[in-house]
C-alpha cells in the first residue's frame, strides 16, 4: 500500500520535488500517470492512501479528482476547490460574493457587450483574459477600441468556445509586482514578490522571485479566498493596491520551483505533509 | 500503473535527428528533456532494456497550467 499517489500528466520539476520530499520524509509514494489509467470504478484498484492530483492538463485532473471522489478515495484538491479556480470567472465571482476584494471584472459573449463591458469597467485600458488558461498565456491588455475589435475578432474565429466567452478584469496598475501566496488549507505559510518591468509578472514569464513576509492583512485575505474557494492547496495571486491587497486569481495545482529558495520555506514537504493529515481526516 | 523512479545509466535516440541523449540526473517516466542537438523537447516514455524510448513531448494545449 502506497501513502501517497501523485497523478501527473507531464512530469514537472515539482513532481520530482514532491517526490523526492516525501522519500526524504520515509513517505511511500507513487507517481501515477493519468494517461495511463483507465477510470472504471468497478474494475479500479486504490492502493493509496490519499492522492495528490498534479495533472498539467486541467480537463484531465478534473476528471481524475471526480473520480476518486466517486470511489471516496481522498483527494487534493477537492472537486469543488478545483472547479472554483481553474475558471477566472468562477473565481472572480466567488470571491465577489464572499466580499473579498478583487480586481473588477465583467463577462461577455459579443463585441457590442464587449465594449459595453468595458466602458462598465472604467474604459481602456483593461485586461482580457481566457476564462480557461495559466502561465500568463493569451492575456491581452487592451488599450483602445481598435485593439479590442481586433481581439474580439479574432477570439471569434480562430479561437476554440472556451476562447469565445470574454472575461475582462479592470487593469490593475502595480508596483513592478505582485504577491503570490501559498496557503495550506487556510493558512498562508509564506509568500513571494513576483517582480517583473513586464505588467505580466507570472514567474513562468520571466518574472523573478523575492521573499514576501507574510503580514496580518495577507494571511487575512488568504484565509477569507480560501473560505471563498474551498481550503485545500492554493497558490493565491495578488495585487498590492491604495485600498489594501487584491485577489488575481487562485491556482489550484500550484508550481513552487521558484519560491522555495527565496521563503526558504520546504513547500514540497509541505504539500506531504498536508496530503497525509488529509487521508487521516485532520485537514 | 505505478511509474518507477529510473537510474540514469541509460541512453536514447532523439526522433527528431537521431542525436543521442544522455540524460544529466535522475529522471522520470513522463518527464521533459531537451536534445542536446535539435533542441526539440522531448518526453520520456519508458524504458526498454536500459535505452530510454524517447518521443516528441506534446506541445501546450488550451487547458494546461497550474
Amino acid at each position: 500500500m502506497t501513502a501517497l499517489a501523485i497523478f501527473h500528466s507531464t512530469v514537472r520539476l515539482e513532481e520530482k520535488l514532491l517526490c523526492e520530499a516525501a522519500r526524504a520524509k520515509g513517505v511511500p509514494v507513487a507517481l501515477r500517470d493519468i494517461r495511463t489509467e483507465v477510470l472504471d470504478p468497478a474494475g479500479f484498484v486504490r492502493d493509496f492512501d490519499v492522492a495528490l492530483e498534479r495533472s498539467v492538463s486541467t480537463v484531465k485532473g478534473d476528471y481524475l479528482i471526480a473520480f476518486l471522489e466517486s470511489i471516496g478515495a481522498p483527494v487534493v484538491n477537492a472537486s469543488a476547490v478545483a472547479r472554483a479556480c481553474e475558471d477566472k470567472f468562477q473565481t472572480s465571482l466567488l470571491l465577489h460574493r464572499a466580499g473579498v476584494l478583487t480586481p473588477r471584472f465583467a463577462l461577455a459573449f459579443t463585441l457590442d457587450e464587449a465594449r459595453e463591458a468595458v466602458a462598465r469597467l472604467g474604459g481602456f485600458p483593461v485586461v482580457l483574459k481566457p476564462p480557461l488558461g495559466s502561465w500568463g498565456r493569451l492575456l491581452a491588455k487592451v488599450n483602445d477600441e481598435d485593439a479590442l475589435e481586433a481581439l474580439i475578432e479574432h477570439k471569434d474565429v480562430l479561437g476554440t468556445p472556451p476562447q469565445k466567452a470574454f472575461y475582462f478584469q479592470e487593469f490593475v496598475r502595480k508596483p513592478g509586482r505582485d504577491i503570490r501566496a501559498f496557503v495550506f488549507g487556510r493558512e498562508a505559510r509564506c509568500a513571494i514578490y513576483r517582480e517583473s518591468a513586464h505588467w505580466i509578472t507570472n514567474t513562468a514569464r520571466g518574472g523573478a522571485a523575492r521573499n514576501c513576509p507574510v503580514t496580518p492583512e495577507l494571511r487575512d485575505v488568504c484565509e477569507r479566498t480560501a473560505a471563498a474557494v474551498g481550503e485545500g492547496l492554493l497558490a493565491v495571486d495578488l495585487f498590492e493596491t491604495p485600498d489594501g491587497l487584491s485577489v488575481n486569481e487562485v491556482n489550484h495545482t500550484m508550481e513552487f520551483r521558484n519560491s522555495e529558495g527565496p521563503t526558504g520555506y520546504p513547500i514540497a514537504g509541505a504539500v506531504v505533509d498536508y496530503c497525509l493529515s488529509r487521508a487521516k481526516g485532520e485537514a | 500503473m505505478a511509474m518507477e523512479h529510473l537510474e540514469i545509466l541509460v541512453r536514447g535516440t532523439c526522433p527528431v535527428c537521431a542525436a543521442s541523449v544522455v540524460p544529466a540526473a535522475c529522471l522520470e517516466e513522463a518527464e521533459l528533456l531537451p536534445c542536446p542537438e535539435c533542441r526539440s523537447v522531448l518526453v520520456v516514455d519508458r524504458v526498454e532494456a536500459s535505452r530510454l524510448v524517447l518521443s516528441e513531448a506534446p506541445q501546450i494545449e488550451e487547458d494546461w497550467g497550474e
